[in-house]
């Protein structure tokens, strides 16, 4: 860990405040408000998914939380710790894939990828190698961990993207769109990833154009519409996955 | 440790990819010769006048030149082309939410073209050697810390690229023209008294003015140990006000694609 990222990830500020909340949180893009202000709260060691329609805003939640994109008002909050002013203590309890295949190092092996997350997320060397070969299990790509990037399929180089999320062990996860491109056995496996993380404790924080399959391991569904962010867990399925 | 393991990390990175292209490596050496050789034969035709001194005496001056101004190059350049070249590729927004210090980015970024201008440096010296080379008396201390204070005040330069290129997305080749045009002003290639007066007092404000002399004073046969310590300390001071100031400048940047959101545009 860091010295300006504050406290150990799995040592919030208190109990209370694990897990991901939302005050009055407000973004705009060219006059466009994509998130009016939302109110959001999902407990530690849960599965929220946040459904949407492509552009509804769902990625742009994900990268406030993952404090690459600063609100324009109201606030998010990572086990206690504010995105923007906490900067730091946030990115050290965070973990994100986003859907651009473009982000890992395509010269170089899947393995040699991890390697350098791992180093930049302060894992120490004496047990990132064991990290890394744990999360390749998980998500099957033990078998491909050596090629190159370049040489992957858009299933594996997807699998990738998560596994380098979750190789530094963050308590909270933030995954956009994680089924994309994956094969039904690939859809399996993240599926049950997903579902370990979370008994592990960890607070994932999924946004998905459909709810398909991730109905089976969200524990809350959220529905973002013009902005707003309902919370719609309690409707019936068929509501909400259209 | 850590610190040292991301940099570690980034340059093992960076080293992998280059190695992935190993001809450019060939291409480098073979462009390292050339250039030797077109300065000794310069230095037979211009050497022996009253500024320049024995051709010898002059091929001595411009090897050190070209090894410092390699590294130059480099340490200036790397941060805004990594920069950039993360910005366009997608990396960036990934890297920008890792819990690492910004200056860690930027030594990512720097370290492994750093480490490949030093070895550079050293191959110029060893294809130099039998091209006449020869009146070396290295002096190692003041060498070595000659060269780190160097890269020191580089690296900030090349940070403050690094940040206009994460605040604008463009300048990239910025770096390129702030090292050729200290190239020119600093003495690399021809000694200071060339130039008329007002120039030179110019070329007096460049801090790679005084590491040339530092570095020439610390390798060549027959300088003057005195005048180290000064141009030493001037350029320790440099790097010791421009670092820092740098480093802010890319925390700045990084905080203003943040609210901008154009970490992941470019």
């Amino acid at each position: 860990m860091f010295p300006r990222a504050r406290g150990a990830p799995n040592a919030p500020r208190n109990v209370s405040s694990r897990g991901l909340t939302t005050r009055s949180l407000t973004r705009s893009f060219r006059g466009r408000r994509v998130l009016d202000e939302v109110e959001f709260a999902c407990p530690a060691g849960r599965v929220a998914v946040v459904l949407g329609e492509n552009g509804a805003g769902k990625t742009t939640l994900l990268r406030i939380f993952a404090t690459v994109l600063y609100p324009d008002s109201g606030s998010a909050n990572v086990d206690g710790y504010d995105t923007v002013r906490d900067g730091a203590a946030v990115r050290a309890r965070i973990g994100i894939a986003l859907v651009n295949e473009r982000s890992l190092f395509w010269r170089l092996s899947g393995r040699d990828n991890l390697r350098l997350f791992a180093a930049t997320a302060g894992v120490r060397r004496r047990v990132r190698d064991s990290y890394i070969a744990a999360v390749m299990e998980e998500l099957e790509l033990g078998g491909i961990a050596d090629q190159r990037v370049a040489n992957l399929s858009a299933g594996q180089r997807q699998r990738l993207i998560l596994a380098r999320a979750a190789v530094a062990r963050p308590p909270v996860l933030l995954l956009d769109e994680p089924l994309r491109g994956l094969d039904q056995r690939g859809v399996d496996r993240v599926l049950q990833f997903i579902a370990g993380q979370a008994q592990r404790g960890t607070t994932v924080l999924v946004a998905a154009p459909l709810v398909q399959e991730l109905a089976e391991v969200a524990d809350e569904l959220w529905e973002l519409r013009d902005g707003r962010l309902v919370n719609v867990t309690a409707l019936p399925l068929q509501a909400v996955a259209r | 440790m850590m610190y040292f393991e991301v940099v570690r990390s980034f340059a093992r990175k960076d080293f992998q990819v280059a190695w992935s292209y190993r001809g450019t490596f060939i291409v480098g050496a073979i462009g390292t010769f050339y250039q030797l050789l077109i300065f000794r034969f310069v230095s037979k035709l211009i050497g022996g006048g009253r500024l320049i001194g024995t051709p010898d005496e002059y091929f001595q001056f411009v090897v050190v030149g070209i090894i410092l101004t390699g590294v130059l190059r480099a340490a200036t350049s790397s941060a805004a082309a990594n920069a950039r070249r993360d910005q366009v590729e997608g990396t960036l927004e990934v890297l920008a939410a890792q819990p690492m210090p910004v200056a860690m980015l930027g030594l990512g970024w720097s370290a492994w073209p750093v480490c490949e201008a030093l070895v550079d440096g050293a191959l110029t010296l060893v294809i130099a050697i039998p091209l006449g080379f020869t009146q070396v008396s290295p002096d190692w201390l003041p060498l070595l810390t000659t060269l780190v204070l160097s890269v020191m005040v580089f690296l900030a330069i090349g940070f403050a690229a690094a940040a206009v290129v994460l605040a604008t997305q463009q300048g990239a080749q910025m770096p390129a023209l702030i090292a050729a045009g200290l190239t020119l002003l600093s003495g690399a290639f021809f000694p200071l008294t060339v130039f008329p007066g007002w120039l030179r007092a110019i070329a007096e404000l460049s801090p790679l003015t005084y590491a040339l002399r530092a570095l020439r004073a610390s390798t060549l046969a027959g300088s003057a140990p005195t005048s180290i310590v000064q141009d030493l300390a001037i350029v320790a001071g440099s790097a010791a006000i421009l670092l820092p100031l740098s480093v802010l400048c890319l925390r700045l940047a990084l905080r203003r694609a943040r609210l901008t959101g154009r970490l992941a545009t470019f």
